[in-house]
């Protein structure tokens, strides 16, 4: 099997889809006067949700004004628990909760700080921990392309590992959590914000050509609506096309588990999202397009917990944050106690102070998590990467550096003029084309896709996914583990020959 | 290893008191062997092979009566055996579905003591063998696969029979101690067994004086 080359065709397919741009633009305008969104689905955020995460999105804070997630000790019952509540000002109705698994989410809009709050929750006998609910970040940092080139692939010895493997990953399923991955086709009519009032517009969606319909699994959106998952970022199908893009079928670029099966859950969103919310609730005016959006930890962990109730053995995080969350930490031996490897993106700031950032920081605690740092195309740690004594593996995650365009993560992600916020009023998510990115949300896709490799080869526990990753690994830095690379960079062909008597 | 070297030790002198003819004459011989070894790392061999055994084939020659009982005895033998690849992590064993194979083959130099009862002429002695280890599977690259000598120590006993006048068959037991290809990676670093050699069994006839 080799590595398909495809990067002449892309190209003359952006050129066709940019001219396509202009042709199309004036038929959205016209489709415009229809005003309503499909009847059966509903936004998942009424309009105080809406404001408070505007809030979030424009005052860049770490988490959700008034959002608070809680665990109560085991043994106490509905009126203890409405007891410990019961210091919450303003007092709390039971439409201000949801409990996602055994986690309260309590939306108290009286108490602006969440971090109080928490620490008063925290203060109560019955309830065992108490934090806000983070909006944690998206791990990417976009740039344009001058050419495509997936060295990624070959530096982590692909070509043999899908000999090896062959079309085994087809048993087994992956579960994406992001900004989702469309998984429908045709038009959606949602309200945006034009500029001076808000109208319905309808807005085209199509799948990722390049993986294959039958390959899309059970999908949920967390956060955004009850309808199809759809991405209106291009990070869920960026990192989806690491793990599981269509390989060797001469179109488009390469995916580590070709055959796996895709379950996209959508916990993340973007500037889009936003807006179609915010002009849902009758809510004008824009949100600051330099902040791409987030995922709460409350959709992260309905999310993880779904994927392990729903039969996936590999789940891929890349996202994160510096927020201490017990949430994410229990969500996690959650996941992995139901068999499901979970690989997490270790955060790109370490040119910000390398804070510590969660849910990366749990993976060394659970035996079948990991934290993902990136390297370059030169085997050194990118430069963005976090690091820390929490990191425990590192893989391709691209480095605009080392290289320039070319050091990048290629793979098919939507065409991005197509919704760019600064030039565009009404979007569009139908095309996609070659799309380089860089950040460990790109490294720890590696990782999943490899894990998916490895469930399928025969190693069906986490633990030793995990214990498989480290051995095989490609020892970097200093010998032996060190806080830039872990344990080393990954090796899939390594990892899936695995152990004879002598070697 | 001890109790092995002991017990030889033990037979020699049983066998020395007991032996009703030391003066022997010189005699050459040829046999073939078929038996089977049991290999010291067990656990290894287990994980990989499904086995902790094997039989094979073997021949060789041996020159007797160079002075009394005195024997010098060189020989060959070879096990083929195929298993799978796998990862172990924490006792678990996970096979991953690509095959692989191993051979084995000791080339063993002894001398030793024949003695005479009739018949009956047991013998004991000890030397030293060079087992060749071969091991490959498939997808693998320029240093992936094993494929190295080591040589160790050899203890041998054994009896014949004489059927016919330049016929005889036998039982034979030999030891091989040898260390080095194994305990530095794989499977067997996992389970901590460096040991390559192993007990082997095995039928001989031999045709000869």
């Amino acid at each position: 099997m080799t590595t398909p080359a495809k990067g002449r065709t892309t190209l003359r397919r952006v050129r066709r889809s940019l001219i396509g741009l202009a042709l199309v633009a004036p038929m959205l305008a016209a489709i415009s006067i229809h005003a309503q969104s499909g009847p059966a689905n509903r936004f998942l955020m009424d309009r105080d949700q809406v404001v408070a995460l505007a809030r979030t999105i424009n005052d860049r804070l770490p988490y959700i004004p008034g959002e608070v997630l809680i665990k109560f000790r085991p043994g106490y019952g509905s009126s203890q628990q409405a007891r410990a509540l019961s210091v919450v000002r303003g007092g709390v109705q039971s439409s201000q909760m949801q409990w996602v698994g055994d986690v309260l989410r309590l939306r108290a809009p009286a108490e602006d700080n969440p971090e109080l709050l928490a620490a008063v929750l925290f203060r109560q006998p019955e309830i065992e921990w108490a934090q806000p609910n983070y909006l944690s970040r998206f791990k990417s940092i976009p740039n344009d392309p001058l050419y495509t080139r997936q060295w990624n692939l070959d530096q982590i010895n692909m070509p043999v590992a899908w000999e090896i493997s062959g079309s085994r990953s087809s048993s087994v399923t992956v579960a994406v959590i992001d900004t989702g991955v469309t998984v429908a086709n045709g038009f959606e009519v949602f309200p945006l914000w034009n500029g001076s009032r808000i109208a319905s517009f309808a807005i085209p969606f199509q799948q990722n050509p390049d993986i294959a319909a039958a390959r899309f699994g059970v999908s949920r959106d967390f956060v955004f609506w009850t309808g199809p998952v759809l991405d209106m970022v291009g990070h869920g199908t960026h990192v989806a096309g690491t793990i599981l893009q269509e390989t060797n079928n001469a179109y488009g670029l390469a995916g580590i588990a070709p055959y796996a099966r895709l379950m996209p859950l959508k916990a993340c969103f973007g500037y889009w999202e936003m807006q179609i919310v915010m002009s849902n609730a009758g809510v004008p005016g824009f949100v600051d397009p330099n902040e791409s959006g987030g995922c709460p930890t409350s959709a992260v962990v309905a999310a993880i917990r779904f994927a392990a109730d729903n039969g996936a053995k590999v789940i891929n995080l890349s996202l994160g944050g510096p927020g201490v969350s017990p949430a994410y930490l229990e969500a996690l031996q959650y996941a992995v106690q139901r068999g499901a490897f979970v690989s997490i993106a270790m955060g790109n700031s370490y040119e910000q102070g390398n804070p510590t950032e969660y849910p990366a920081a749990y993976a060394p605690q659970i035996q079948g998590a990991m934290s993902v740092g990136a390297v370059n195309r030169s085997r050194r740690r990118a430069y963005y990467s976090s690091t820390g004594g929490h990191i425990e593996i590192a893989a391709p995650g691209g480095d605009v550096r080392d290289g320039g365009a070319s050091g990048l993560v290629y793979q098919a992600g939507l065409f991005d003029p197509d919704f760019n916020p600064f030039t565009v009023i009404v979007p569009r998510f139908d095309r996609y084309y070659d799309s380089p990115l860089q950040g460990t949300s790109m490294a720890a896709p590696h990782v999943a896709g490899l894990a998916a490799l490895l469930y399928a080869q025969g190693i069906t526990s986490p633990a030793a996914i995990e214990a498989a990753i480290k051995r095989f690994a490609i020892d970097l830095g200093a010998q032996g583990f060190d806080p830039e690379y872990g344990y080393g960079l990954i090796d899939a062909r390594a990892a899936l020959r695995g152990m004879g008597a002598a070697k | 290893m001890t109790r092995i070297f002991s017990a030889f030790g033990v037979a020699a002198i049983v066998l020395m008191a007991a032996n009703e003819s030391a003066a022997q004459g010189l005699g050459a011989s040829a046999y073939v062997s078929y038996g089977s070894t049991r290999f010291e790392a067990t656990e290894t061999f287990e994980t990989v092979l499904g086995k902790t055994s094997h039989v094979g084939v073997g021949f060789g020659g041996r020159v007797d009566g160079l002075w009394g009982g005195l024997f010098v005895d060189a020989g060959v033998s070879q096990q083929s055996l195929e298993g799978q690849r796998v990862f172990v992590s924490d006792g678990s064993v996970f096979p991953l579905g690509i095959p692989m194979e191993i051979t084995y083959r000791p080339i063993d130099i002894a001398a030793g003591w024949r003695f005479a009862f009739n018949r009956v002429l047991p013998y004991v002695g000890g030397g030293a063998t060079i087992v060749a280890y071969r091991e490959t599977s498939d997808f693998a690259q320029p240093g992936d696969d094993t494929d190295e000598r080591k040589t160790g120590a050899l203890l041998l006993a054994g009896v014949d029979v004489a059927v016919a006048r330049f016929v005889r068959v036998g039982g034979e037991f030999r030891y091989r101690a040898v260390t080095g290809v194994l305990g530095t990676g794989g499977v067997s670093e996992v389970f901590g067994e460096d040991a390559l050699g192993g007990r082997a069994f095995a039928l001989r006839v031999s045709v000869g004086r």
